[in-house]
């Protein structure tokens, strides 16, 4: 009990003796730290709390995906460059002299669909071509010459183009051009196409072996033979348009109304013919 | 802002209305007067914080927390340094040290403790390590030698008494300087003190009682 109380009273003779110290030690002098001092820590703490930009680093996985983007170009270059196709001639596809050459086999034949019959049409047109060149045919006779033999210092010089050939090559190119509009491939259409052209290669093998004829009588007689053949075929020509139009002109006054079929295709074959006057009107 | 909207008028050749024209002046009067506001609500609002908080909010990245729980503590801490030590050059090096300390170990507080406590025990193993690093063999003797020790002549002029005290202070052995400036300086309870110095409640208790007597005594001499 005595231990209790003098622990007590040592706790308040302490606490009054701490009192007493505290009042004294207030007066003393407050120091303070200098402003030099204060800044120097507040700046450290600002600084220890800014957050600091992250750098970029180019780590593994950087590295290894650049590397794959990489490859993969590559690989896609080189795949693209095996499946360009190969023409039969060993050229490649998008090189420049095949490009050109595909170029004018399109002007040539604009008919070609990459079918068979388009590949035949064109060897037909390069075919009457040559004939035309190499068989360069003497002036259309006149329609009133009915022989059509007519001998004249006229007739004997060679013209420029005969209105035979002028006949055929407008009637191809109708042709050419109605194949071409028709793009949906109607194969009745290209088969008529098929039929005059080939009704064309007779016509053209056939004024091959005039002019052979005439090649051969020209070196005979030149002023008269090369004049007389041609004005035989084209007799027979007309004798065939002549028979054309008289068909028509019997199936109108039959009362058939097909003659007006067969006459626009008349039309579009020679459409420089002029017409009788049963069909004019 | 005044410029952009009259050259948008004659741009457009419309007529804003008369509240539109003052818009941006008023939005940014508006703006100061906000900022101005939020201001001092802010500065209110982390004066009234306890210092646990506001070391909590320095450790998420608050710097003004940081600056508000400084000024709290700025000259006690600087006094504790300064009446140990008793050397001005001595004592700045301590507390910049103490503080750096601090500011390293933010993110080790827990609230579990009050502010003062931890802080105070980072500042006294900072000097127990200056005392250490000062003299090995003899680590808890102060700097008492020292050139600013106080001139009894000089006492006499300024204030006998206070020069007195101070003298009684730095005389004291280190354990009972150092509890007693605990004590005077920070206000801890004795519990506080203990787990500050890392010693028991009863050698806290002693050690001020000694001190005490010590300047009682000296101080009526």
């Amino acid at each position: 009990m005595k231990k209790i109380q003098s622990n007590g009273e040592n706790d308040k003779s302490l606490s009054k003796g701490l009192d007493e110290l505290s009042q004294a030690y207030s007066k003393l002098p407050h120091e303070e730290p200098p402003e030099l001092l204060d800044q120097a820590i507040l700046n450290s703490a600002h600084r220890a709390v800014e957050q600091k930009p992250r750098r970029m680093k180019f780590g593994w996985v950087q590295g290894l995906t650049t590397a794959a983007v990489f490859v993969l170009a590559l690989s896609l270059i080189f795949n693209q460059r095996e499946q360009v196709p190969v023409f039969e001639n060993g050229s490649r596809a998008g090189d420049p002299a095949s490009i050109q050459r595909e170029k004018a086999v399109k002007k040539q034949s604009p008919v070609i669909r990459g079918d068979s019959a388009g590949m035949e049409l064109k060897d037909i047109n390069e075919s009457r071509q040559e004939v035309l060149r190499s068989a360069p045919l003497p002036a259309a006779p006149q329609k009133s010459d009915a022989g059509g033999v007519a001998v004249s210092a006229q007739t004997a010089e060679p013209a420029p183009r005969d209105h035979r050939a002028t006949y055929a090559q407008d009637s191809l190119q109708a042709k050419r051009d109605r194949v071409d509009n028709d793009t949906s491939g109607n194969e009745l259409k290209l088969e008529e196409a098929m039929m005059d052209e080939a009704d064309l290669m007779a016509d053209t093998a056939e004024s091959e072996a005039v002019s052979k004829q005439s090649r051969a009588a020209e070196v005979t007689d030149p002023a008269i033979n090369q004049v007389a053949v041609p004005a035989e075929n084209d007799a027979e020509i007309d004798a065939e348009i002549e028979q054309r139009l008289q068909a028509i002109i019997s199936l109108k006054q039959s009362g058939d109304k097909a003659w007006i079929a067969e006459l626009e295709l008349f039309k579009q074959r020679y459409p420089d013919y002029p017409l009788p006057e049963e069909l004019s009107n | 802002m005044t410029t952009e909207t009259s050259c948008n008028v004659r741009l457009f050749s419309v007529r804003l209305p008369r509240t539109l024209r003052r818009l941006p002046k008023l939005s940014i009067g508006t703006t100061i007067l906000l900022g101005a506001f939020f201001r001092i609500s802010y500065a209110a609002f982390m004066q009234e914080m306890t210092d646990e908080k506001l070391m909590q909010r320095y450790a998420k990245g608050d710097a003004k927390a940081f600056d508000q729980l400084y000024a709290r503590h700025r000259a006690p801490l600087y006094r504790y340094f300064i009446r140990q030590v008793n050397n001005p050059a001595t004592a700045n090096d301590l507390y910049q040290g103490a503080w750096e300390k601090i500011i390293k170990a933010r993110r080790k507080y827990r609230p579990n403790s009050p502010f003062s406590v931890w802080m105070y025990r980072i500042a006294h193993n900072h000097l127990i390590d200056y005392y250490r690093r000062l003299r090995p063999m003899d680590s808890v003797e102060p700097d008492t030698l020292s050139d600013t020790q106080p001139d009894p002549a000089q006492a006499v002029i300024d204030s006998e008494q206070n020069e007195l005290l101070r003298a009684g202070i730095t005389t004291l052995p280190a354990e009972q300087r150092n509890t007693l400036l605990l004590q005077l300086e920070t206000g801890l309870k004795m519990e506080e003190i203990a787990s500050v110095t890392g010693v028991g409640r009863e050698t806290v208790k002693s050690r001020l009682r000694y001190a005490v007597n010590y300047l009682k005594r000296s101080l009526v001499e």
